[in-house]
């Protein structure tokens, strides 16, 4: 009873200082989205009547108090309402719904691809500090960390496009012209294995590598530092050495080692995933990834409000819940956190 | 004390790591090179990244943010709307030279989902006449019924693109009457000249009835939520599949009288201008589109590229709002027209490709050369200008949009050359939004715009759009009776000597007053693969697919 009212405790808490960060997301974006300016010129373009202007006006609230338009907003919100794209007429909410999967997709590989290198050689690199594997990986971590992921791209895209020519243009998810196999998640790679389409998950696939990789250089090498230092401390640990002095067999000892190792590493791997969710703009943006990162960019250089309110909103709630489930987990699983949250 | 700690196993677990690395890269790189599209090498390629040759690729750098014509106002749902709606009317073509096209200005357009058009003699009624055996998608043979939904549509909306019924003074449903099967009649206030042009606007393009009337709901009388997401095409070609954000794929309508030489047009959306640049050079796509002028001109000598060049009849202009100080003043005006190094900014910034500026389009059929031009460099003249209109040490400030890069290009050299006079302008960069609403409201002292020229070539046109007293793009807070009295007469004049007449009258004013200052005249320019022919060039700028051939 004791343990489930805390649990009970502590998720209300969470959940509430979510919501209070989601808020405080919406207030911002709004304000900074507001205060570059009047799209309704740009909508109708140099034609219009000051009478069609007006009317627009009147139509999307711009003629009322900024705090009454935030209210408004706020209010639709709450009902599930992200509003229309002014410029495509489109709800948000389905318009998110189109491109979340392309972003989802591209941030699933890039962190599976992160996770492939930078925990094993996170693994190895502590294994022994100063040696010439954790010397390379601490090059390769400063590199990933001080390298824009945009110009990793764009080198990326220069050496294996232009150059040597076995990856394709940086045109989006498939071939010019192919026709995406039908909609069933959104993951290309998954709904042409779906359909049985082998052309077209190949197509997927190869656009999906230069992308995915550009993130995993430039996203995941946190995850490596992280299994480093942790695999170190755990190693040097006094379980390890008393493990180690009751002469268990060095595998066993290694493997406690890196289960303990892991909670952390399991909760930065959830933050990258969070932080690639609303940070592959400008990878998308390189690469022509029809993602939500991209629509929020054309949004912004169109006016578009709403389509960028949606886009943080939407980002900022997936990084929350993310996190929140990893806080939770990583609760579960280990008494240690969970002894410091009570 | 302890030594490091090592794992007797690490050398295992290193190879096994290395191995799972090794197999994940090397399916993602055999997945890129085990395709049979061509799309991945940096070789030129006839047909864009499919290696079809009935294929044409655009890449374009977003989304036409509708497919509805009524609602159109960018450039890019422009030309789509222009390729994928009939047009009641079209131009008649010309050679321009290289195998590209020009429009024939100096005829009136033809019918294109039209029969014909003709005008009564009083000129206040119009008759609109359907091609036999035009036939719209879903409803078949175009008929009186299907015009009169279009215009009931285009006036029950009253979005922007209305402006196309009412400047030729059609503003209500009843003006307009069913006559047969196959004709309709517009009842006109006065004569209107430019009926056939106006016709052939985009945003008058004609939709697939039955189906906008399918879509259309209880909230939603016009299906505008439809046809905005999926279009109701009637036009050369029809929309295969649409992923917002990533392409359009066109198909020939296999019902449109004349078969275009590409099968399929892919508008690829590549956002980075950059980026169309360098696959338009590697063949990967055929046309590169929306770039700016000087990444054009980069493009002039690239292998394998042809950059079509066209006199058009767009301007870059600095506009001045007139009607307060200091440039309520012609002569501070004429001042500044008189310090502006015109044959500078065409070989320096404009790469050499733009025609002489005139107070009018100089590739108008209706400019009158032999009216004296104020754009002429007299750097004295200049000064004495000033001096007679009592102004020492002007200072202004004058606006451009921070999407415009062609406009910031012209201001600088502009800035040098009139601090030469002692006068300073200051550069004062906006976002587009914001650049737009100051011009609404000739908040600004002056600005400087490119893409400005009519999107029909008609001294009316241009008069009743900019340079009447109460036009809605007379952004220059531009009043002459004189200009306003021509402007009204040639709305009812249908006599083309004295049309010409007016135009010239309203031409000799603007050189006078000079309420702007054309920087240039930048041809239209577009880089192509160079094996695309037929590029036609309109006065509004818009590509025609269904001309274009390899």
């Amino acid at each position: 009873m004791r343990s489930s009212s805390f649990w009970l405790v502590y998720l209300g808490r969470r959940v509430a200082a979510a919501l209070l960060a989601l808020f405080g997301v919406a207030l911002l974006v709004f304000v900074v989205t507001r205060l570059l300016g009047d799209p309704v010129n740009l909508i109708l373009g140099a034609r219009a009547t000051p009478e069609q202007i007006a009317a627009l006006r009147r139509e999307l609230g711009y003629d009322k108090p900024i705090v009454e338009q935030f209210l408004t907003y706020i209010g639709n919100l709450l009902q599930g309402d992200l509003g229309v794209s002014r410029y495509t007429q489109l709800p948000v909410t389905e318009e998110l719904a189109n491109r979340l999967p392309a972003t989802l997709e591209l941030a699933l590989a890039g962190l599976f691809l992160g996770l492939l290198w930078t925990v094993p050689l996170g693994v190895i690199a502590a294994t022994r500090p100063g040696g010439w594997v954790d010397r390379v990986s601490q090059a390769i971590v400063e590199f990933g960390v001080a390298i824009p992921s945009f110009f990793c791209g764009l080198l990326l895209v220069l050496l294996f496009t232009y150059l040597l020519g076995i990856t394709p243009p940086p045109v989006g998810r498939l071939d010019i012209g192919t026709a995406a196999p039908a909609r069933v998640t959104g993951l290309l790679t998954v709904d042409s294995l779906l359909a049985g389409d082998l052309r077209a998950f190949g197509s997927s696939l190869k656009y999906l590598a230069l992308p995915a990789i550009t993130l995993a250089l430039t996203s995941c090498p946190p995850i490596l530092q992280l299994t480093r230092n942790t695999m170190i401390g755990a190693l040097r640990s006094n379980y390890v050495r008393g493990a180690r002095s009751f002469g268990l067999p060095e595998r066993t000892v290694r493997w406690y080692a890196l289960k303990n190792s892991l909670v952390p590493v399991f909760t930065m791997t959830a933050m990258t995933f969070g932080f690639l969710i609303g940070g592959t703009v400008l990878v998308e943006t390189v690469f022509s990834w029809p993602g939500i990162g991209l629509y929020a960019v054309q949004s912004m250089q169109r006016f578009d409000y709403e389509p960028v309110l949606g886009v943080v909103l939407l980002a900022s709630a997936i990084y929350i819940l993310v996190y929140l489930i990893a806080d939770l987990v990583s609760m579960a699983i280990d008494p240690r956190v969970r002894e410091g949250a009570s | 004390m302890f030594s490091r700690p090592t794992l007797p196993g690490a050398g295992r677990l290193r190879a096994v790591c290395a191995a799972l690395v090794a197999v994940a890269l090397a399916a993602l790189l055999a997945a890129c090179g085990g395709s049979d599209s061509d799309s991945s090498s940096g070789g030129g390629s006839a047909g864009g990244s499919s290696g079809d040759t009935s294929t044409l690729t655009i890449g374009v750098a977003g989304d036409p943010e509708t497919l509805d014509p009524e609602f159109g106002q960018a450039q890019r749902a422009n030309e789509t709307l222009k390729n994928i709606y009939a047009q009641w009317t079209r131009y008649e073509t010309a050679d321009a030279g290289d195998g590209d096209l020009r429009a024939d200005l100096s005829k009136p357009p033809v019918g294109e989902a039209l029969e014909s058009y003709r005008i009564s003699r009083d000129g206040r009624t119009v008759t609109l006449t359907a091609r036999e055996g035009f036939r719209l998608p879903s409803s078949g043979q175009l008929t009186a019924d299907d015009m009169l939904y279009k215009t009931s549509r285009l006036l029950g909306l009253n979005a922007a693109s209305v402006f196309d019924l009412n400047i030729l003074g059609v503003t209500r449903p009843e003006q307009i009457r069913k006559v047969d099967d196959r004709t309709i009649e517009l009842s006109l206030p006065q004569p209107s000249p430019i009926v056939g042009a106006m016709l052939r606007d985009q945003d008058a393009g004609l939709v697939d009835t039955e189906l906008v009337r399918r879509n259309a709901t209880g909230g939603d009388e016009w299906a505008r939520a439809f046809v905005g997401r999926t279009g109701a095409p009637t036009g050369a070609y029809l929309i295969e599949d649409y992923q917002p954000g990533n392409q359009l794929v066109l198909r020939a309508n296999p019902d449109y009288p004349e078969a275009p030489f590409f099968e399929r047009v892919v508008l690829k959306v590549i956002p980075s201008a950059d980026e169309r640049a360098q696959l338009l050079r590697n063949g990967t796509i055929d046309i590169a589109a929306d770039l700016t002028s000087d990444g054009i001109t980069r493009l002039a000598d690239a292998d394998g590229v042809r950059v079509v060049s066209v006199p058009g009849l767009q301007q870059t202009q600095l506009g001045f709002v007139s009607d307060k100080a200091p440039f309520d003043d012609a002569r501070v005006r004429q001042a500044i027209a008189a310090a502006i190094p015109y044959d500078s900014l065409r070989d320096n910034v404009l790469g050499g490709e733009s025609s002489a500026p005139g107070v009018w389009p100089t590739q108008s059929v209706w400019y009158d050369d032999s009216i004296p031009s104020p754009y002429a460099t007299d750097v004295e003249k200049a000064r004495s200008l000033l001096a007679e209109a009592g102004v020492d040490n002007l200072t202004f400030d004058v606006e451009i949009s921070d999407a415009d890069a062609d406009a910031e290009a012209l201001a600088i050299p502009v800035q040098t050359a009139l601090a030469d006079i002692g006068v300073t302008m200051n550069i004062r960069k906006l976002n587009a939004a914001q650049f737009q609403e100051n011009l609404g409201r000739r908040s600004a002292q002056a600005w400087i715009r490119s893409g400005m020229g009519p999107y029909v070539d008609d001294p009316y046109y241009m008069a009743f759009l900019t340079w009447m007293t109460r036009s809605v793009v007379n952004w220059y807070g531009y009043s002459n009776p004189v200009v306003d009295r021509a402007g009204a007469e040639l709305a009812r004049t249908l006599d083309e000597g004295k049309r010409r007449e007016l135009a010239s009258t309203i031409q000799r004013e603007l050189a006078n007053d000079v309420p702007m200052i054309s920087l240039g005249e930048p041809n239209f320019r577009l880089p192509v693969r160079e094996d695309i022919r037929g590029v036609l060039w309109e006065p509004d700028g818009l590509l025609t697919y269904r001309l274009l051939r390899r």
